[in-house]
């Protein structure tokens, strides 16, 4: 057993509002430069839709994540071999029109025109060239469904369904979508990591953060290929990648990171997770239908005794495993299994888990129409939004593991509806727990901790340790008096 | 005023004069020092001007006639120009320019002058006449060459007999076709060398080094008179020739690069197609309606 942390995180898609606070918080925080401006690394995107860049989920475009190879599990790009054949000429990026020509409007005009007939207006130019430009893209173009016979239509889950299940999906008047927030996963089996042909990107010992290594990147770009989520950016001012780097200088310092601290919906949950990092490569092996669940596997309970002890073996530090046992993140994974890791299938095995979206689910048969425990858990099958899709999303393809994930859902639910209102009976709720195997404590648990939890609850920040790392290296006294902000060196390229 | 006294003043005046006279005389070397003088200058000119300049042979295509030049030129002019005529032209003189127009072959090296030389150089110049009753030189039996053996010594394969590096080190013949590839640049083309100087002025230069760059390898490793001859013999053999592979050469040169953007672009056609547009394109057309 090789136990390690990670800093992970749980979204709780219900309770997105689709503000789009975290992107701001985010790129006002650090991607507010030139070069720079098109790198999202926290975006909200609307689904159904192609989101940011346009289709990222579609692998066949872009060969990110692994894929089986008989026995052996590869990179959808290729070996070593076949990305050194590639380096010059990588032919699965993202083109600059797939994410958007970064734009700005000419402010200045609006105040400075001189006099005349017309009132004056700001025109459109585009932040690269500094021209005016016509806007034909954008980071969530595709926003509340907008062209959505364009972009929802075509998005990669939504092809794969039946002609049938499409054409209800996009039936006037029934057509459902949900927001859903995207940040770098800090995956288990980083594709990023993997891909680089120059070793810059690395997964901290210590906390699980991937992050890549300014001095090292050399601007082959193989990790934006790799990264089946496409959360790694070219910039072009540096020619270097860069990706969220989970805010690990607010985390040093005791803080959520940005996009968690300031999301309207208090959506998001962060803590540490204990996992053993032997069983990576035989959980990524697995079939696509078993990664969900193969994932959750590995996570260990951070109250048995003999992972503890494991894990101090290991060098995992006391306080980083007390952490673990108040992180949210556990719960929702594992003890109450109601957190999907997004797209297993592209086998990164992500760290960020998604609580999937409820209400789009459930809002067909809504207004004083609904039929309690019975009802609902035979409808799931004539929910709205095709439990295929949502399967597709977050299981891959397994739609047993959504479906055992919206039982739990309603069951707290039909909880919340007898205490509140009070108009069922008592059987119908302890039928809904019973068949969503869940406890009625649990139930109330999930309950509390989607509503009613302040953010100390919400994000449990681990201690960081920086101490203990930097002891490994150098004195700490001396880092202190020498290192200042740590080493900053202007890139060689600039253009 | 008495007769007398003014007798006495005329005659320490005229004796002023006359010590005066004798010391502006004595100035300019007379006689024995002359003629030592303009010895070394000859000396030197043959050492080192010989092989681009005449005295009073008339202008040749690698320098003009120096006969008179003393007094067509000013003298603090002769001596800045000799030294470093580089510089000159870089500071705009118009003289130094109207010289490089007339002579754009070759520019002349710098010349490094010990003090005292620059005098000998300039009184020969001024007074060759001195010199004249030297007795000439006895002329050597010229030794024919040989332009194969020329060749290898030029190239390399053949080594010289005193030790230095050969002629390809530094210099190309283009019309041989030898120096291209090599980039053998140090020095200029020998191409027209042969044409330029003619058969004695350039065993003269192979023997006098006027150039500092050469004479710091040969100095101590002189060629002896037979390679001499031999190199000649092929400088003369190849002078007037035309390169028999430039045009062939351009041509690869060009279909490389052709082959080379080709392939490149064979391998980057269609590479980034772009996602997004297409999808917009495909809705445009209306295939993209749904159902
Ligand atoms: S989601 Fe993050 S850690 Fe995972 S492959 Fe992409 S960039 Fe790397
Ligand atoms: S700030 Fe929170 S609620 Fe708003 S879009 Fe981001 S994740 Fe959703």
């Amino acid at each position: 057993m090789n136990i390690r942390a990670q800093v992970s995180s749980v979204f709780h898609l219900d309770k997105c509002i689709g503000c789009h606070t975290c992107s701001i918080a985010c790129k006002n925080q650090w991607t507010d430069r030139k070069g720079a401006e098109y790198m999202w690394w926290n975006n909200v995107e609307t689904k159904p839709g192609t989101g940011y860049p346009t289709k990222w989920e579609d692998q066949e475009q872009y060969k990110g994540g692994w894929e089986m190879q008989g026995e052996t599990l590869q990179l959808k790009i290729g070996g070593r071999g076949s990305t050194l054949g590639k380096i010059f000429h990588n032919p699965s990026l993202p083109t600059m029109d797939d994410y958007y020509e970064p734009f700005t409007f000419r402010y200045d005009d609006l105040t400075s025109a001189p006099a005349g007939k017309d009132q004056p207006t700001a025109r459109p130019v585009s932040m690269v060239t500094g021209k005016p430009m016509k806007i034909e893209a954008g980071p969530n173009w595709d926003d509340d469904l907008s062209g959505s016979n364009i972009y929802a239509a075509n998005d990669p889950g939504v092809v794969k369904l039946t002609d049938e299940e499409q054409r209800q999906l996009f039936a006037i008047e029934k057509m459902v979508f949900f927001h859903m927030p995207r940040i770098c996963n800090h995956c288990l089996n980083a594709g990023c990591v993997a891909g680089c042909p120059s070793g810059a990107i690395y997964k901290r010992g210590e906390d699980g953060i991937v992050l890549i290594n300014q001095d090292k990147c050399r601007g082959w770009r193989m990790c934006v290929s790799a990264c089946p989520y496409k959360k790694t950016y070219y910039g072009w001012t540096t020619g270097k990648s860069e990706k969220c780097i989970l805010c690990y200088p607010r985390q040093e310092a005791g803080q959520a990171p940005a996009c968690f601290h300031s999301c309207v919906g208090r959506i998001r949950y962060l803590g540490v997770l204990l996992y053993d990092a032997d069983r990576i490569e035989s959980v990524a092996k697995q079939d696509d239908k078993d990664l969900a669940a193969a994932q959750r596997d590995i996570i260990l309970d951070p109250f048995d005794p003999q992972v503890i002890e494991d894990a101090k073996k290991s060098g995992v530090a006391a306080q980083v495993i007390k952490a673990a046992q108040k992180s949210p993140v556990y719960k929702f994974v594992k003890e109450w299994g109601i957190a999907l890791p997004l797209h297993p299938e592209f086998r990164t095995l992500p760290m960020l888990f998604y609580v999937p979206p409820l209400l789009p689910v459930m809002s067909m048969d809504n207004q004083g129409k609904q039929k309690m425990a019975d009802d609902f858990f035979t409808t799931l099958e004539q929910a709205r939004l095709p439990m295929q899709y949502l399967a597709g999303l977050f299981a891959g393809g397994n739609e047993e593991e959504v479906k055992a994930v919206y039982r739990k859902l309603i069951a707290v639910r039909i909880q919340r509806r007898s205490v509140t209102v009070g108009d069922l009976p008592a059987a119908e709720v302890s039928k809904a727990c019973s068949v969503a195997k869940l406890s009625t404590e649990a139930v109330d648990a999930v309950y509390r901790m989607t509503t009613l939890t302040r953010i100390k609850e919400r994000i449990v920040v681990p201690p960081m340790l920086r101490e203990e790392a930097i002891e490994a290296g150098m004195d700490p006294h001396q880092h202190r008096q020498e290192m200042g902000f740590g080493s900053r060196r202007a890139p060689k390229r600039r253009w | 005023m008495t007769k007398r006294l003014w007798l006495w003043k005329c005659l320490t005046w005229l004796t002023a004069l006359l010590v005066a006279a004798t010391a502006a005389v004595a100035a300019q070397p007379t006689g024995k020092q002359l003629t030592k003088l303009a010895e070394e200058g000859e000396g030197l000119f043959n050492q080192r001007c010989i092989a681009c300049h005449t005295l009073g042979q008339g202008d040749r295509v690698t320098g003009p006639d120096l006969a008179g030049v003393t007094e067509r030129r000013d003298h603090q002019w002769l001596i800045d120009f000799i030294t470093n005529p580089e510089k000159m032209l870089a500071s705009g003189d118009p003289l130094a320019k109207e010289l490089q127009q007339k002579f754009p072959n070759l520019q002349m090296p710098a010349q490094k002058m010990e003090p005292g030389q620059m005098d000998a150089l300039l009184t020969y110049l001024a007074h060759p006449e001195e010199v004249a009753h030297h007795p000439a030189e006895v002329a050597t039996p010229k030794l024919t060459g040989d332009h194969a053996r020329g060749e290898a010594l030029f190239i390399g394969t053949t080594a010289f007999s005193g030790g230095g590096a050969p002629c390809l080190a530094c210099h190309g013949i283009a019309n041989a076709g030898l120096g291209r590839a090599a980039g053998a640049s140090y020095g200029p083309d020998l191409s027209s060398t042969f044409a330029d100087f003619g058969e004695e002025d350039l065993l003269d230069m192979l023997v006098e080094l006027p150039f500092p760059s050469m004479e710091a390898i040969y100095a101590t490793r002189p060629l002896n008179e037979q390679e001499r001859a031999d190199l000649s013999a092929f400088m003369g053999s190849v002078s007037g020739q035309v390169s028999p592979i430039s045009g062939a050469l351009t041509l690869h040169v060009v279909l490389a690069t052709l082959v080379i953007f080709a392939i490149i672009g064979v391998l980057g056609w269609r590479r980034l197609q772009g996602v997004r547009r297409p999808l917009v394109e495909q809705v445009r057309k209306g295939k993209g309606e749904l159902a």
